[in-house]
């Protein structure tokens, strides 16, 4: 294996599994709520604000991130519960715009508390051990660190989904909210658990992001954007779905980086966003019925 | 025999495995008003959708007077003549009466964008008369001083009657009713019943599916029963009603 | 879907009698044109630099907001592209100046010939979806024509195209009150034609479309036609919003047109409100303005420093933040917009003098 394609798998694997996790929590409130969410990215950047602070405070990864996910699961829930629970039932792209409108405040809450400059967080990897995989591939302790805990955090989420009382709850709610609330499941605190999970793994990408590079807070949040070439190839209503097109589109763009040139990257994945919605709009794994939204 | 004004034949539809109209034919004679009648969920509104267009067929076929329809899109059927009221007379909220009759005579209107940018004389003249037209209409029937009100705001039953003359300002071919007596009173009905005989006389081919045996009785030569998808018999009211399997199938719904 | 609803019976008979005004009716036209000329020719004519420049400015973005309102208001779809096409007009409009093509108002109309031209690309794969699938199309779109015009200002243009001023001839229309006049009779142009648009057939067939796409079918729309209509027209007039742009910038550059520009238009869409002309007009006019109120509400701290350079540090954030905010609100209270509390708090007020003159004619 040359070194370039070795180059594009592990740089590849690691922005998809932030892609991943972005999209897991943008599915599950997709597939829960029905909202098509641009929030995704303040949710980023107040997981990696959080997150910093704390470390900054002397609190480690083994403290610091439990914290931040919890503070994250509170805030996600809490915003369901204050905005979209009001509008649950108006036009599906009404909520979609209001969570643009959430986006900015968060973010501009975000700024005015913390700056913009660039985010500050003690070193707490030793980035320079690598481990050898095979031939040229090898991944630094970090990368490898994104990657388990993105595993976990999909594992966690579908034995969670498909084997808790909870997760029976939220896909009850999903495939038919009005049946879910006449067999008496608390449809509002099942949204607010599911716009939780969305703002924890969009909190723990951040700071994943926040540790690999060092981020001004603009720029964690244009990454909530970029991640929509992946959930769309993936599906918007898949959680397998948004791991398989988190990571797709992530080593695309690290071939277009090593093979053509970093400016190209987010084109690239954007034009495969608009080849997916002309050629096959629900996504590799989605349902077809999403397709007409 | 002529030709059908409307013929449906070995029509199925299926959503999934629901097979929520199976193999369903007749035909429905210039002039004739024909009723459609059976308990809740069996395949009414989507036989009626199916005419329109917006359920596609698994097999089958539709025509109107011979005209083979069914692998047009809705809006080519309604320019066709295939006319249409809805069950839920909630579906358009927001118009005003009087927007609300002009939007049925779709047909006889200047659609050209830009004459109306251009607001060109002679699409405000259209416009002008095809408003009068309406007024008229609407005066007719009484409803002149509702005009300005906005479809939410009126009684449910009246809203009904409004779509009512909506579709057959349209002057369509055939007139497809669905529910028209849902959540009205008996007054109400008493009013749709008038307008439909009316049409009637006039020559209008009307399709009516009701819950209400009694509204069907009145206004329909011949009606067709439908259970569970499939249709369990044809025939005058007074026949169709006397056999024992109908009965049944209603009973059982109520 | 269509028709398959009952309704339960508990809401059919009654229907509530609601004293609030429904939108999408067009409100008197003569009195409106009547304030629009009258604000229009007293800043003209009495307006110092900055009203005549910020009435430029507000103008330009109501011509923009007016035709975003015409896909989102009328035929329900949600664009998140609406600075990429404004940038279409404006390259389009920078290249012109500089030829022979430059006489006004040429660049105009080729800025919209363009314009139409992207709406239809862009509309036609959007066709098959409803408003979320086109917010992402639309996504898409933003950054492509961002990378598009960055790769071709090149390394010359980099800073952007020189836009030469428009003219008639000899006769130079580039002055800040020309432009101003310019941009004021476009848009009341504009609002012209969509008035006679929207008070037709067209506009009912929007109007069904936006409530419920299959049984406007039923009733003889072609949504395919009607949808990519309103996106073209839509689109066409974006442009021309982008070609005034570009004069009164001078310069065009691909940083101005970024998604923060078309999240902004959004949000003075729907502050202003949907299903009204006048609306999106009041929407661009309060958002042109924040960063101006900011100013003086920091002004007005002067006695207390610390609130005034805080205030004053961080301007824009607060002005970014209260536009989200105001989104927000909005979406959440008061669906109508702006334009619709105004509507309401009048009527309400209207009703409390009628009673009031009642009461005083009982006693
Ligand atoms: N779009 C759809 N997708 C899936 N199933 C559907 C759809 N439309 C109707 N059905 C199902 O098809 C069956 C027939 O429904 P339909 O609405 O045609 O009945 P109906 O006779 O009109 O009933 P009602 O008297 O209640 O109006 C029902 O079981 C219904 O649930
Ligand atoms: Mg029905």
């Amino acid at each position: 294996m040359n070194a370039d394609i070795a180059n594009v798998i592990s740089n590849g694997l690691v922005t998809g599994c932030i892609y991943a996790l972005i999209g897991v929590g943008f599915v599950v409130v997709f597939r829960a709520t029905g909202v098509v969410s641009f929030a995704q990215g303040a949710f980023m950047v107040l997981g990696a604000l959080i997150f910093a602070g704390l470390a900054r405070a002397g609190l480690g990864l083994a403290v610091g991130l439990p914290v931040m996910l919890v503070v994250m699961l509170v805030i996600g829930g809490v915003i369901y519960r204050l905005v979209f629970a009001r509008i649950a039932g108006a036009e599906a792209f009404v909520a979609s715009i209001a969570t643009v409108g959430l986006g900015i405040v968060l973010e501009v809450i975000a700024l005015l508390i913390w700056g913009p400059e660039v985010i500050a967080v003690p070193q707490l990897f030793n980035f320079r051990s690598r481990v050898h995989v095979v031939g040229e591939l090898n991944f630094s302790a970090l990368n490898l660190f994104v990657m388990g805990l993105t595993v976990v955090a999909f594992v966690v989420i579908v034995v969670g989904l498909n084997r808790t009382p909870v997760g029976l709850r939220m896909r009850a709610v999903a495939n038919n909210p009005q049946l879910a609330a006449y067999s008496g499941v608390r449809v509002v605190r099942t949204s607010m658990i599911a716009w939780g999970i969305g703002g924890l793994t969009a909190g723990l990408a951040g700071v994943l992001y926040l540790l690999g590079s060092q981020p001004d807070p603009v720029t964690v949040y244009s990454l909530g954007l970029a991640a929509f070439p992946a959930i769309l190839l993936g599906g918007l209503d898949s959680i397998p779905g948004s791991l398989v097109g988190g990571i797709l589109i992530g080593l695309l763009q690290a071939a277009i980086g090593v093979f053509v040139g970093g400016e190209w990257q987010d084109v690239g994945a954007y034009c495969v966003l608009l080849a997916v919605l002309l050629l096959r709009p629900q996504g590799i794994f989605g349902s077809a019925e999403i397709g007409r939204l | 025999m002529t030709d059908p004004r409307l013929g449906v034949d070995g029509v199925v539809v299926a959503f999934g495995g629901l097979r929520a109209v199976d193999e369903v034919s007749f035909a429905v004679q210039p002039g004739e008003t024909f009723g459609i009648i059976g308990p809740n969920g069996a395949g009414k509104t989507t036989l009626l959708n199916s005419v329109s267009g917006l359920v596609p067929l698994r097999t089958g076929s539709i025509s109107l007077d011979s005209t083979a329809m069914h692998g047009l899109r809705p809006h080519q059927r309604a320019a066709l003549g295939v006319g249409r009221t809805f069950q839920a007379a909630e579906v358009f909220n927001d118009f005003r009466v009087r927007d609300y009759m002009l939007l049925g005579r779709l047909f006889a209107q200047q659609t050209s964008v830009i004459g109306a940018a251009l607001r060109l004389p002679g699409v405000r003249r259209a416009e002008k008369s095809e408003r009068v037209a309406v007024e008229n209409l609407l005066d007719r029937h009484g409803l002149a001083d509702v005009a300005g009100v906005v479809l939410k705001e009126l009684p449910y039953g009246l809203r009904k009657l409004v779509d009512i003359l909506r579709a057959l300002a349209g002057r369509p071919r055939v007139l497809l009713l669905d529910e028209p007596t849902s959540g009205t009173a008996t007054s109400d009905r008493l009013a749709l019943r008038d307008v439909l005989l009316e049409a009637g006389r006039d020559g209008m081919t009307t399709v009516v599916v009701d819950h209400d045996v009694q509204f069907v009785s009145e206004l329909c030569g011949r009606v067709l029963v439908v259970n569970f998808g499939q249709q369990i018999g044809t025939g005058t009211p007074a026949e169709v009603l006397q056999r024992p399997d109908v009965r049944a199938a209603f009973m059982g719904a109520d | 879907m269509t028709g398959e609803m009952t309704m339960p019976p508990s809401q059919v008979q009654t229907a509530p009698a609601r004293t609030r005004p429904s939108p999408r009716t067009l409100p008197g036209g003569a009195a409106g044109g009547a304030v629009f000329v009258l604000v229009v020719v007293v800043t003209a004519l009495a307006g110092g630099q900055y009203a005549v420049y910020t009435g430029t400015l507000i103008g330009i973005y109501a011509l923009v907001t007016v035709s975003q309102e015409w896909i989102i208001g009328r035929a329900g779809l949600v664009s998140l592209g609406s600075a990429a096409i404004m940038a279409v007009g404006a390259y389009v409009t920078a290249r012109l100046s500089t030829t022979s093509w430059s006489v006004f108002p040429i660049p105009l109309v080729v800025a919209m010939i363009f314009g139409a031209v992207v709406g239809l690309l862009i509309g036609v794969p959007g066709l098959r979806f409803r408003g979320l699938y086109l917010m992402l199309t639309t996504l898409a779109l933003q950054f492509i024509v961002a990378f598009a015009g960055q790769k071709y200002q090149g390394v010359e243009n980099q800073s952007g195209f020189v836009v030469n001023p428009p003219h008639w001839g000899s006769l130079d229309l580039g002055s800040p009150r020309a432009l101003f006049i310019i941009t004021c009779v476009v848009l009341g142009l504009v609002l012209l034609a969509l008035r006679g648009i929207y008070g037709g057939a067209a506009g009912r067939i929007w109007n069904a479309m936006r409530q419920d796409e299959a049984a406007a079918s039923v009733l003889g729309v072609n949504l395919v036609r009607w949808k990519l209509t309103a996106f073209i027209g839509s689109s066409a007039l974006t442009a021309l919003g982008g070609s005034l742009y570009a004069y009164q910038a001078g310069l065009v550059s691909y940083g101005t047109f970024s998604l923060d520009l078309s999240l902004t238009l959004l949000v003075m869409v729907f502050i202003g409100g949907l299903g009204t002309l006048v609306g999106p007009i009041l929407g661009a006019a309060v958002i042109v303005l924040l960063p101006n109120g900011i100013e003086r509400l920091s002004g007005a701290f002067a006695g207390i420093p610390q609130v005034a350079d805080w205030l004053s540090l961080h301007e824009a954030t607060v002005a970014n933040g209260i536009y989200g905010l105001l989104l927000l609100l909005v979406l959440l209270f008061e669906r109508d917009g702006i334009y619709g509390l105004v509507r309401r708090l009048g009527s309400a007020a209207a009703g409390q003098w009628h009673r009031r003159v009642r009461r005083g004619a009982v006693q």
